[in-house]
């Protein structure tokens, strides 16, 4: 089987550069664009509490691309350098810069549907389908990448075919299983399918809407020692310039570190009621550190308003042509607060809640748009 | 549809893939946790981190402190093997008490004391890790001298004897013995005889085995460092001295050799003896001072705080944990840290007035019958009192129900079973050459 996949991706390219036709004229396009998810935050719990401000996510990326054919992306993203199990990084625990998307595709259009391949630090097909119009990653990540089951780039090889605008999309993707994080610890590698339809697309508000409902499966094994990797899971999302919302299910059997089963299970509003001016959203997740022991779960509510100083418009993903014209294409003002309450066996110590449960109230700015 | 065709020939081909996995997922995370925490320390020194997992598989005891972070993974994780806590305090931990972890100290006023001696891995968390760790190492320390002296409980009841408990309060036969060794020793400034040799006037380190080798492994090895350790000792050395908080104070380096063999868990990292002058221009009075690479201690899941931005680097951590966790700031007169190259080292003096618990002794003291169940009895009563001693002055006042005494020592024999069985895959990795390095 380890030998497969290759093959099907080399047989693939050849074909893929030669039966493509360009869907339009083709037109080269090149692009930098910048996101900057900065927060200052209160946590309390029932032994402490503390302030201070975080840089969740600050990304800058270079893109290229020919319409029809395909491209290449580089993504940076900065990372405190000191792991979460130390203190110190480089030069203390400094902020430090990393590549987190860095592959080559090619999307020609073939039949009646897309064909998309790509290689290299590739996103990882499950994040990138829940994240396609998701309009809640400054305030809070997908809890299949929060619960630490998926990680959002990895080492390998996809491919992908949409059919009719995606009404239906096949994605298949062979990665180490290491995350972007660490080399290959083994020789085996993670195998993962993400299965889409997007049967109905209503008119609400004036605007359309996608109704979406997401299957993924996932085998392999992480770390030297083979230890089982599997994750199984679905969703169904609703977006729309204006709302989005849905729910998420995983069932992971090992991750990172634990050789236990473990599930997480979400579900996200949000809803623009003035305009791009005020909107607000709600979301709950729950994850199981292991589900063969009772009061393993974590609930985790959330909730905010977000104001769009500047509104979303349309920002480039190497998924589709770039649409937007250089600024800035967003910027996002977030008042929002989260709880996490552990159950009684976990927490950090079994039957010492207050030891985990934290209680957040967070002030995020978002910024997002193209330099050309 | 040549696309799909071929899509769906992957799809099918994936779903028949029989992705290789471990047979025995606690043996694999044994293997993938132990080489996350020494990934580095395997790139750096490859022959002594195959040395130190030798050294761990040599009996259950140093698996048992070789694996203080696969404990703080477990007991923090909702695994089967946990015990209901007695607090919902986030203090100061001494972070890896276990019986060689205690020792006997002599401040500048000539006074011993007995106290915890590493605090490598002292970080901020729950009290009730310290106690389970302590009770579940003198639990695995009953298993290698194969005695039954119910030692557990005897920690647990230390540790909740009510305050003011002082660690003089129960002595008993294996302090008194580690004192009084500790007195005969640290007079004859037996260190210089060990580690030094004096040539026409001039007092240098010793160079090559102190002790001998067992097989490939080093014991106690003096070995001439590079001339960029050198380099890097000297820059330790000079950051090093204005962190001395007591009256007294080294004099100028004479020599730096670096020293192979000791510890378990620190045993690959670097370490290095620093002969400097003493007091006076007196051959006699030199001061040998160890200078210990520090490297971040493991830390427990869903403690969501991080009061650790305390420290500048992790060789302060260690110290300012020292210094605070201890009966009196100056019982270790020369502690100290240095930061050089990047790296961060606790510094202190290689005294023989400071003698740490051995459990070859005890095993040989038990097994010739001069020492008896009574005997470990106290001391681990004592070592329970040392610990309740420094979550004190770490600020939690210890107060454990009857029920609380029982469930502490049935999870922490519960968790030394699970430290004896994985000792025994540990054994099988390494006989399986898992961590060696490999073709990239």
């Amino acid at each position: 089987m380890r030998q497969v996949l290759p093959a099907i991706f080399v047989a693939l390219l050849p074909v893929a550069a030669s039966a493509a036709p360009p869907a339009t004229e083709a037109t080269a396009q090149a692009w930098i664009q910048a996101e900057v998810f900065g927060r200052g935050q209160y946590l309390e719990t029932d032994d402490d509490d503390f302030n201070e401000f975080v840089l969740d996510r600050a990304e800058v990326g270079i893109g290229l691309r020919r319409s029809g054919l395909g491209g290449a992306l580089l993504n940076f993203e900065s990372v405190r350098s000191a792991t979460p199990e130390s203190l110190f990084g480089v030069d203390g625990n400094s902020l430090i810069v990393r590549a987190k998307h860095a592959f080559a595709f090619a999307d020609p259009v073939l039949g009646p549907g897309r064909l998309r391949l790509a290689a290299g630090l590739i996103a990882d097909p499950w994040i990138t389908t829940l994240e396609d119009g998701y309009r809640l990653r400054a305030a809070r990540p997908q809890a299949s990448e929060s619960s630490g089951f998926f990680d959002t780039s990895d080492l390998g090889a996809s491919a992908s075919y949409a059919l009719w605008d995606g009404v239906a999309e096949l994605t298949v993707a062979w990665m180490n299983g290491e995350g972007r994080n660490q080399v290959e610890q083994n020789t085996g590698k993670n195998a993962t399918v993400v299965a889409s339809v997007r049967p109905w697309k209503p008119i609400i508000l004036g605007s359309e809407a996608t109704l979406a409902l997401h299957v993924v499966w996932r085998d392999g094994s992480v770390g030297q020692g083979f230890a089982p990797n599997h994750r199984l899971g679905g969703a169904v999302t609703l977006t729309h310039p204006s709302l989005g919302a849905g729910v998420e299910f995983i069932s992971a059997d090992g991750t990172q570190d634990l050789d236990v089963p473990a599930q997480v299970i979400a579900g996200w509003v949000d809803v623009d009621v003035y305009s791009h001016w005020l909107g607000v959203f709600v979301a709950a997740e729950s994850q199981t550190f292991n589900t063969d022991m009772d009061d393993t779960s974590r609930l985790r509510l959330e909730g905010g308003l977000y104001s769009d100083v500047v509104e979303r418009t349309q920002v480039t993903s190497w998924r589709h042509d770039v649409a937007s014209e250089p600024g800035l294409s967003r910027l996002r003002i977030i008042l929002h607060g989260r709880t996490d309450t552990y159950g009684d066996s976990a927490g950090a110590v079994v039957g010492s809640p207050g030891l985990s449960d934290v209680y957040q109230i967070m002030l995020t700015a978002e910024a997002a748009g193209l330099v050309f | 549809m040549m696309a799909f065709r071929l899509l769906l020939v992957g799809v099918l081909g994936i779903a028949a893939c029989q992705c290789q996995q471990a047979d025995d997922p606690r043996s694999a995370w044994l293997e993938n946790t132990i080489y996350e925490d020494h990934q580095d320390i395997l790139l750096r020194e490859p022959e002594l981190a195959q040395l130190k997992f030798e050294k761990m598989a040599q009996s259950p005891f140093n698996y048992f402190r070789g694996s203080a972070s696969q404990y703080l993974r477990d007991v923090s994780r909702p695994l089967k093997t946990r015990a209901a806590g007695f607090s919902d305090a986030t203090i100061l931990l001494v972070g890896d008490p276990h019986p060689e972890n205690l020792g006997v100290y002599r401040d500048l006023e000539g006074d011993q004391s007995f106290e915890f001696n590493d605090f490598d891995a002292a970080t901020f968390g729950p009290p009730e890790y310290d106690l389970w760790r302590l009770v579940a190492g003198f639990i695995v320390l009953e298993s290698q001298a194969s005695t039954s002296c119910d030692l557990g409980p005897a920690v647990v009841s230390g540790y909740a004897s009510p305050w003011p408990s002082v660690t003089t309060d129960v002595e008993g036969t294996i302090i008194a013995d580690l004192k009084q060794r500790a007195l005969r020793d640290g007079e004859a400034r037996e260190e210089l005889d060990d580690y030094t040799l004096v040539e026409d006037g001039v007092r240098t380190l010793r160079l090559g085995d102190i002790e001998a080798r067992e097989g490939s492994l080093f014991v106690d090895t003096l070995v001439a460092p590079t001339p960029a350790q050198r380099t890097l000792v000297q820059r330790a050395f000079d950051s090093y001295l204005p962190t001395v908080a007591t009256r007294a104070q080294p004099g100028n380096i004479k020599d730096i050799a670096l020293r192979l063999g000791a510890g378990v868990a620190s045993y690959p990292f670097q370490r290095f003896y620093v002969l400097t002058e003493g007091p006076t221009a007196s051959l006699d009075d030199d001061i040998i001072l160890e200078v210990k690479e520090t490297l971040s201690a493991p830390r427990g899941a869903n403690l969501p705080l991080n009061p650790d931005k305390l420290w500048a680097s992790n060789g302060e951590r260690v110290v300012d944990a020292q210094r605070r966790l201890q009966s009196s700031p100056d019982v270790d007169p020369l502690l100290g840290w240095g930061d050089a190259g990047g790296m961060s080292f606790r510094v202190h003096e290689r005294t023989k007035y400071q003698k740490g618990f051995d459990i070859v002794r005890y095993q040989e003291k038990m097994a010739e019958g001069d020492w008896d169940c009574a005997d470990a009895a106290d001391f681990a009563t004592a070592a329970g009192q040392a610990l309740a001693a420094s979550h004190h002055r770490a600020g939690f006042k210890v107060s454990l129900s009857p029920a609380q005494q029982h469930e502490t020592s049935s999870f922490a024999a519960d968790y030394a079973a699970q430290a004896l069985e994985d000792y025994e895959r540990f054994k099988q990795l390494v006989e399986r050459h898992a961590w060696s390095p490999r073709l990239r």
